[in-house]
């Protein structure tokens, strides 16, 4: 049962995190490789406002959704400038840059030693101390991301998103800048990722660098183009699979210490194939060109 | 009657090859304009200089009264010059009917702020833009793809969604880049009643037609380009069979 | 003082092994049109397979040391080639086919690096490898040192790059590689066989990266990992440089290694790639048009 929580937990995090990276990927057709930071930012700005501070959970979320949405804007002016692989390059040296930010800058972030006894979440007095009470906030959580991207989709500003990201001179040519909604749905995306990165510091209240590596970034990257982009069923099938394909391979009885790299090498195996033969994805409606 | 558009001396060269050189013209209100000439002679360049797709070296563009010669291409499009781009550039991954939405000038919903302060204004400009959108579908026939993707339309109903693109606002001057070109008898008849229908309200275009005698009938005034210069402009009084 | 010309000595050796990799980079990103990040999967797979093929023959049969080291390097050669062939026909000549853009081409060679490099794991574990466990003796200049390694590392990124990258320089292969690279409908029109360039080029390219990766691990240790640091600071030199030319590319990857190594030096070995990702992303923004072909027409962008 613990087990099954513990999945669950991971799969909500997962499918915010996938879902904040298709605002970026799938709305606007910026591929970026950056993600894990957003994702870290979040995370770190949570444990040391709650672990140094002790301010409250939802004050820290708030106050880690702010700090990611202004390096977002840092994505944003990259976009304005580049586009495609040096775009996605950019985004990479970025990714590279702020985690040796991260990994160095001890006295803020205790470097590698990373950040432990962060406390676990309390909401008006109501503490999700357990698993299956945290997997009830992460799932809240969920549903509200999925609920906002559900309204978002059919909002007149989504569809300038869209026709930013199909052609950007002809928005220009329809009078409107695509500047604009290129930092808008940066910073979406970097708040809706700094959520994932609050939920995932409060659930395992011990974060390090480790997880906010390029690596990390690349793998976000291929569970949005896995699942599909441009909708939001794409990258949750994306985040599932991800999740579920350990669980499926210990049916076939593979010792731990190969089960991680075997999962990775049926990842990169099924990205490759789907780039190649179903480029929109599991359910995806956005074709990545 | 009154200038709309005055083009002054205008110059371009790309890495030191003069593709325009002082061009001067002008433009009346409620006027066809036809452009042509050979290949490469810098019509299309034109167009980018007059939408401000690009800056020129020298000379003056003067829209309406008012010196854009230092505007970018945003404003000049709000300003009221339009575009048809010589390969449509319909938004691939988006349906015809969102793609007509999306064009719309002046829509509440572009602002964040309005979607907390003022929620209203959003949803009845979204009506009115829906009934819009569904006229303009249904006077270019293309109501039954409405939900179609924009990628899958033909090269013609591409060109017709574009058109259909800019009849959502109220430009007063069009610039079309060929748009007859690649297409069969029909469509071309299809796009030139638009474009007489749209005239005959008083629009005021430039096109460019490599064709001359088709052109020289639906148009009051035609400019040859011959190398980057203008070598004739030619104001036709009895040819109206468009306006009329 | 000394410390200066230590560092910039070490600086030499290490640009010299950075200038491998980034120029098999530089000959794949041209002629194949892929972002070849799996370049660095296959960096260190080369080092895996030298250790296990020599530490194999070792067993089979009881041969001189020189002579077992040389087999096992004439094998790892084959090896590297086979490994690049199959990347080529397997996974990049299908998207050359499809004329896929180079943003498809990273994300395959995204997935390719992960396959490469987990495939590493699965098989040897992830601890560090060293091919060379004795310390030997080093040289000295009053303080300066240059230890064994480095010089075997001098010695051997030289050889490398005039038997690999200079003929790709010079010779009639050279020349048809350029023209693939300008423009492959040209070239193929112009009767240049050009799937058999691109073989050419990838496996020119990681014979290249895997000679920098043995070098490496003749001195250090190496790890699954290491691949793509390495391949991301052959990325910069490659960018920065901005042309194909060898001497560009050469004192490109000494400079970008003298960077590195005075990082390492007066700030710390962790904000080394830091570094050199700020300089990668100042010159994209500030200086695109060098580097890329963007000068499209307006209708084209
Ligand atoms: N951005 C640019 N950079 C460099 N050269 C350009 C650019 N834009 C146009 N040119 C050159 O300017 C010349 C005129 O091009 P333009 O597209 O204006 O011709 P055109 O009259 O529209 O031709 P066509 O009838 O084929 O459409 C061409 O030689 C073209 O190569
Ligand atoms: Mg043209």
């Amino acid at each position: 049962m613990n087990y099954f929580l513990h999945i669950v937990i991971l799969l909500e995090i997962y499918i915010i995190l996938a879902l904040s990276l298709n605002m970026k990927v799938g709305f606007t057709g910026l591929l970026s490789i950056a993600q894990a930071i957003f994702y870290g930012i979040g995370a770190y700005v949570t444990a040391i406002f709650m672990v140094e501070l002790g301010s409250p959970f939802l004050l820290a979320i708030v106050i880690s959704i702010v700090v990611s949405v202004f390096f977002s804007l840092f994505i944003a002016f990259i976009a304005s400038r580049l586009r495609d692989l040096y775009f996605a390059l950019a985004t990479m040296a970025f990714q590279i840059i702020l985690y040796a930010i991260i990994y160095n800058w001890t006295s803020l972030t205790n470097g590698p030693y990373g950040i432990a006894g962060i406390p676990q979440p309390e909401i008006l007095g109501v503490a999700f101390d357990n698993l299956s009470s945290f997997a009830l906030l992460g799932f809240v959580f969920m549903v509200l991301t999925i609920l906002f991207l559900l309204w978002f989709q059919k909002t007149p500003f989504s569809r300038l998103l869209e026709s930013t990201r199909d052609d950007e001179l002809a928005v220009i040519a329809m009078g409107k800048n695509p500047k604009y909604y290129k930092r808008f749905s940066v910073c979406i995306s970097g708040a809706l990722a700094a959520i994932a990165g609050s939920l995932y510091a409060t659930y395992v209240t011990y974060i390090d660098p480790s997880s906010f590596t390029i690596d990390e970034s690349i793998l976000i990257m291929s569970i949005v183009i896995i699942g599909g982009t441009g909708n939001i069923w794409g990258p949750v099938s994306g985040a599932l699979f991800y999740i579920l394909l350990p669980e499926v391979l210990k049916f076939i009885d593979i010792p731990d210490s190969i089960a991680a790299s075997l999962r990775m090498i049926i990842y990169g195996f099924v990205l490759i194939l789907i780039i190649r033969i179903k480029p929109d994805g599991f359910f995806g409606k956005y074709v990545f060109k | 009657m009154e200038d709309l558009l005055i083009i002054e001396n205008l110059s371009k060269a790309y890495n030191g090859l003069q593709v325009l050189q002082e061009i001067s013209f002008s433009v009346e209100k409620n006027s066809i304009i036809a452009l042509t000439g050979e290949n490469s002679t810098g019509k299309t360049t034109l167009f980018n200089l007059i939408n401000g797709f690009d800056s020129h070296d020298n000379g003056n563009i003067i829209f309406d009264g008012k010196n854009i010669s230092q505007w970018g291409a945003i404003a000049r499009s709000r300003a009221g010059i339009g575009r048809l781009f010589q390969n449509s550039r319909v938004f691939k991954n988006m349906r015809v009917l969102d793609i007509l939405l999306a064009s719309c000038f002046d829509n509440p919903g572009e602002r964040i702020l309005n979607y907390f302060v003022n929620p209203a204004s959003i949803k009845s400009f979204e009506k009115t833009s829906r009934n819009k959108a569904a006229e303009v579908l249904n006077y270019l026939r293309l109501l039954d793809k409405s939900q179609d993707f924009g990628g899958s339309l033909s090269h013609g109903e591409k060109k017709l969604l574009s058109l259909g693109m800019l009849m959502m606002n109220n430009y007063k001057l069009i610039l079309l880049d060929e748009p007859f070109a690649g297409l069969n008898a029909k469509m071309i008849d299809k796009i030139s009643d638009t474009l007489s229908d749209l005239a005959r309200n008083g629009q005021t275009f430039i096109i460019i037609e490599h064709n001359i005698e088709k052109v020289s009938s639906i148009s009051n005034q035609v400019l040859i380009l011959k190398e980057g210069r203008i070598i004739e402009n030619n104001k036709i009084n009895n040819a109206n069979n468009l306006i009329n | 003082m000394e410390i200066f010309i230590q560092i910039l000595i070490n600086s030499i050796v290490s640009g010299l092994l950075l200038m491998l990799v980034a120029y098999g980079f530089s000959l794949i990103f041209r002629t194949n049109k892929v972002f070849h990040i799996a370049h660095g999967g296959v960096y260190v797979a080369s080092v895996y397979f030298l250790i296990f093929i020599h530490s194999y023959c070792q067993n089979l049969f009881i041969l001189h040391e020189i002579l077992l080291w040389g087999i096992s390097i004439i094998l790892t050669i084959l090896f590297v080639s086979l490994l690049a062939l199959l990347i080529e026909l397997l996974v990049y000549r299908p998207l050359y086919k499809k004329q896929a853009s180079e943003i498809i081409s990273l994300i395959t060679s995204l997935g390719l690096y992960i396959v490469i490099v987990n495939m590493i794991a699965l098989l040897f574990g992830n601890e560090t490898q060293m091919i060379n466990n004795e310390v030997k003796e080093s040289y000295f200049i009053s303080d300066i040192i240059i230890t064994h390694g480095q010089q075997v590392q001098f010695l051997f990124a030289i050889i490398c790059l005039l038997v690999l990258a200079v003929p790709v320089n010079i010779s009639r292969i050279g020349k048809k590689l350029q023209a693939v690279a300008d423009n492959q409908e040209i070239a193929s029109v112009i009767g240049i066989n050009v799937k058999k360039m691109r073989l050419i080029a990838i496996i020119i390219g990681s014979l290249l990266a895997a000679s920098g990766a043995l070098l490496k691990a003749y001195d250090v240790g190496i790890d699954p990992h290491m691949g793509m640091s390495i391949t991301l600071s052959a990325v910069v030199v490659v960018i920065l440089a901005g042309k194909n030319s060898f001497w560009t590319l050469l004192i490109t990857a000494i400079l970008i290694s003298t960077i590195q190594n005075f990082t390492e030096w007066f700030l710390s070995a962790q904000w080394k790639e830091g570094i050199t990702y700020l300089i990668l992303i100042i010159i994209l923004l500030f200086r695109t048009e060098g580097i890329m072909s963007y000068k499209l027409r307006i209708e084209n962008r």
